[in-house]
């Protein structure tokens, strides 16, 4: 398992032994907003994540904080992200791409 | 799109809570409260037959999530369910999960489109999800 750190998915890998690792794509994105990541900007982000098949998570690096999963209104939430915190936005997925993208311009 | 109800001793709570959940589900999801005592909520309390109101009013076939404080709001949401005719009855359902935390999640999942079951479900996960991180 030592070289399947960006695999998220293990249990796929289970099911699909063929099956090449999903793209991938991580950004880190900075906290704009004077007052954090807050319900309503989360609610808008959990809308656009939903969207996409992949599994989208998020870091918050000047917290050291796990990912959590950014599906997730409450796990948005536990990030206690302030203005100018640093969020590293992961992606998994036949659509991670598209993804990253279209959640990077909410924060 | 399921609609959602409020259950509360306080009638003030109800609203604001209401409030909150409405601003993530975005006015596309229905979503009733029942307050306080039958005065019009004036008086701390629960009553079924409110909850049986709210509930009528935000019908839908695709189901109906109440959300209850706890105590008695649990128990008149249990006695409204008994007087819904059996049809409805089998699309309610009452939620495990804490009244805020729970209204905000299932608000924005059932803005989503999601069913019955899966808002139930992400709603209950706030029972597991806490708000400080003190894993250092």
């Amino acid at each position: 398992m030592s070289n399947n750190a960006r695999s998220p998915l293990p249990g796929d890998r289970a099911a699909h032994p063929q099956t090449p690792r999903q793209p991938s794509k991580c950004v880190v994105v900075t906290v704009s907003d004077p007052r954090g990541l807050h319900l309503r900007s989360g609610r808008d982000v959990v809308r656009i994540a939903s969207r996409f098949q992949a599994r989208i998570t998020a870091a918050n690096l000047s917290r050291n904080s796990g990912a959590v999963d950014l599906k997730s209104i409450l796990q948005l939430m536990q990030l206690q992200a302030r203005q100018g915190h640093s969020l590293r936005l992961a992606a998994f997925g036949p659509d991670a791409d598209a993804a990253i993208e279209a959640l990077c311009s909410l924060f | 799109m399921i609609g959602l109800v409020i259950v509360s001793h306080s009638a003030k709570l109800a609203a604001g809570v209401h409030e909150l959940a409405a601003q993530m589900a975005g006015c596309q999801v229905a979503i009733g409260q029942a307050g306080g005592l039958s005065d019009g909520g004036e008086t701390l309390g629960t009553d079924a037959s409110r909850v049986l109101s709210a509930i009528d009013e935000v019908w839908c076939e695709d189901g109906v999530l109440l959300l209850m404080d706890l105590g008695s709001a649990v128990m008149s949401a249990e006695l409204a369910l008994e007087m819904l005719p059996e049809n409805r009855r089998r699309n309610c359902l009452l939620s495990n999960a804490p009244l805020v935390e729970g209204a905000i999640v299932a608000a924005l999942h059932a803005s989503l489109g999601e069913p019955l079951q899966a808002v139930n479900a992400v709603a209950e996960a706030a029972l597991a999800a806490p708000k400080l991180d003190r894993a250092g």
